[in-house]
């Protein structure tokens, strides 16, 4: 503050210039430290948005419902129309329901006769989505839910039809999904008039394609594709999406999961079913031999 | 120079934050996760906008901070979006005098092909490194967005905040 503004310009640009180097410098180390550790960085990001996203939910929230109104409001002229739709709509899923329950009575029937013993039912706790990735880089969404709520990395996220991602870092009472569009999420899946195992590979794209197909003719548009337990992280039988084909050519799979309208998702909280790792230990093969020898030289002595 | 009327500095350091903590956090609204929408580095247009408006190059901590925070918080690489922002802020300012005198679809104009240039920067810095990059179609419509709001950020900028008193003397104070 004893210089003033304009007393020595010269001396300013080059102090800034100097400023603006060690800056640079240091936001390039910052970015290969993202690129060597990024377990740890993209932890600490989580963390910083888990501080931050919610003490602006009540400005987000507001806003995204007003941008929602606006865009529903366009399809007002329709009302009538759709009112109809709505009411077939209505009258066939009613038909479907009674349908639903008596397969269920029959097939709580079928188990109790049986004595079948089922895995334990996933549990969820449902979340809102709180804020957007902002940025073609990544295909997430924040959800208002966290470690505080039982969830973890890794938590299968459901929307009320079909899978919609990961949870990938987790805040204290935030968590951040990794949707099934990402480039970096792969969910194996088996498509189900025909049983082929598939890849469901995410490429940014919003269908994502089919990789590690057996049969490629043997998928129809339209097959259903459900998620298989491989690999433990996902669990089984839960509706992916639909074979679809791209328009380059590729099988592709349109998500079930209606990521335009992701205003609430369910967070399965899984306990990992039991892995049977090895033989028992009684009726293995004789493994426990060598902690034998130990004990004869004090009963020698 | 006639700075009676214009906001002093502090004042214009401080509502750069306040401004671009707004942009960010606007990037961040769930308006449709997943879906088609981009939605445009209102930071970049606020930051180029101002820059060219200023009397002054913003402080480099402020530029800095803001393209970090933006960087974190947003999912993008960290580190490259800020550097690619203090780098434009940097040369937007020295050349501020040849840009100013400019019409205004020529500094559009390169204001989208600096954001561009940061966007072919950061696609190859990770091409480099073998991190997954973003199909170049994504970052495509990222520059559309962004070019697209260019100009209703530099209208709020230019019309919204006095920056300076020069040829525009404003009608009310604006303390804050």
């Amino acid at each position: 503050m004893a210089l003033g503004k304009d007393s020595d310009p010269d001396y300013f640009g080059s102090l800034r210039r100097l400023l603006i180097l060690i800056s640079a410098g240091l936001l390039l180390a910052l970015f290969l430290v993202w690129r060597i550790d990024n377990a740890r960085v993209e932890q600490f990001r989580v963390t910083l948005l888990d501080r931050v996203t919610p003490g602006f939910e009540w400005t987000l929230r507001p806003v995204a419902a007003t941008a929602r109104m606006i865009a529903d409001l366009r399809a007002w002229r329709r009302v009538y129309q759709q009112n109809e739709e709505l009411r077939r709509e209505v009258q066939r899923m009613q038909g479907w329901r009674e349908a639903a329950l008596q397969l269920e009575q029959k097939n709580a029937r079928l188990l109790a006769l049986n004595n079948v013993r089922l895995n334990p039912r996933l549990t969820y706790v449902t979340a809102e989505v709180m804020a957007d990735a902002g940025s073609p880089f990544r295909r997430s969404a924040m959800v208002n839910v966290g470690r505080a709520d039982g969830v973890s990395d890794g938590s299968t996220v459901v929307d009320g039809l079909g899978l919609v991602g990961r949870i990938a870092g987790v805040g204290e009472r935030s968590a951040r999904v990794i949707l099934l569009t990402d480039a970096s999420s792969r969910v194996p899946g088996v498509v189900l008039p025909s049983g082929q195992r598939v890849m469901v590979s995410g490429d940014n794209s919003v269908a994502p394609p089919l990789d590690f197909v057996g049969q490629a003719e043997a998928l129809r548009p339209g097959d259903r594709v459900v998620s298989t337990g491989d690999g433990g992280l996902y669990p089984p039988d839960i509706l992916i999406g639909r074979v679809t084909l791209g328009a380059d050519g590729r099988q592709r799979l349109r998500p079930a999961a209606d990521y335009r309208r992701l205003d609430f998702v369910r967070v399965l909280r899984r306990a990992p079913p039991a892995v049977i790792d090895g033989p028992g230990e009684i009726i293995g093969p004789l493994a426990a031999q060598p902690d034998l020898p130990p004990a004869p030289p004090e009963a020698a002595q | 120079m006639s700075g009676a009327r214009a906001l002093s500095r502090p004042a214009r350091t401080g509502l750069l934050l306040l401004l671009g903590v707004v942009a960010i956090h606007a990037a961040l609204i769930p308006l449709g996760p997943g879906g088609m929408l981009v939605p445009p580095d209102l930071l970049y247009c606020l930051v180029i906008a101002w820059v060219l408006r200023a009397p002054d190059a913003p402080p480099v901590w402020l530029l800095v901070g803001l393209g970090l925070a933006a960087d974190i918080l947003l999912s993008r690489p960290i580190g490259l979006g800020a550097l690619g922002l203090l780098l434009a802020a940097e040369v937007a300012g020295r050349n501020r005098a040849s840009l100013r005198g400019l019409p205004f679809p020529a500094e559009w104009t390169a204001a989208a092909i600096g954001y561009g240039l940061i966007l072919a920067g950061i696609y190859a810095a990770l091409r480099l490194t073998f991190a997954e990059a973003p199909p170049p179609y994504d970052l495509l419509r990222y520059l559309v967005a962004t070019a697209l709001a260019y100009p209703l950020v530099a209208l709020a900028v230019a019309w919204g905040v006095r920056l300076h008193a020069g040829e525009r003397t404003s009608p009310r104070e604006r303390p804050t």
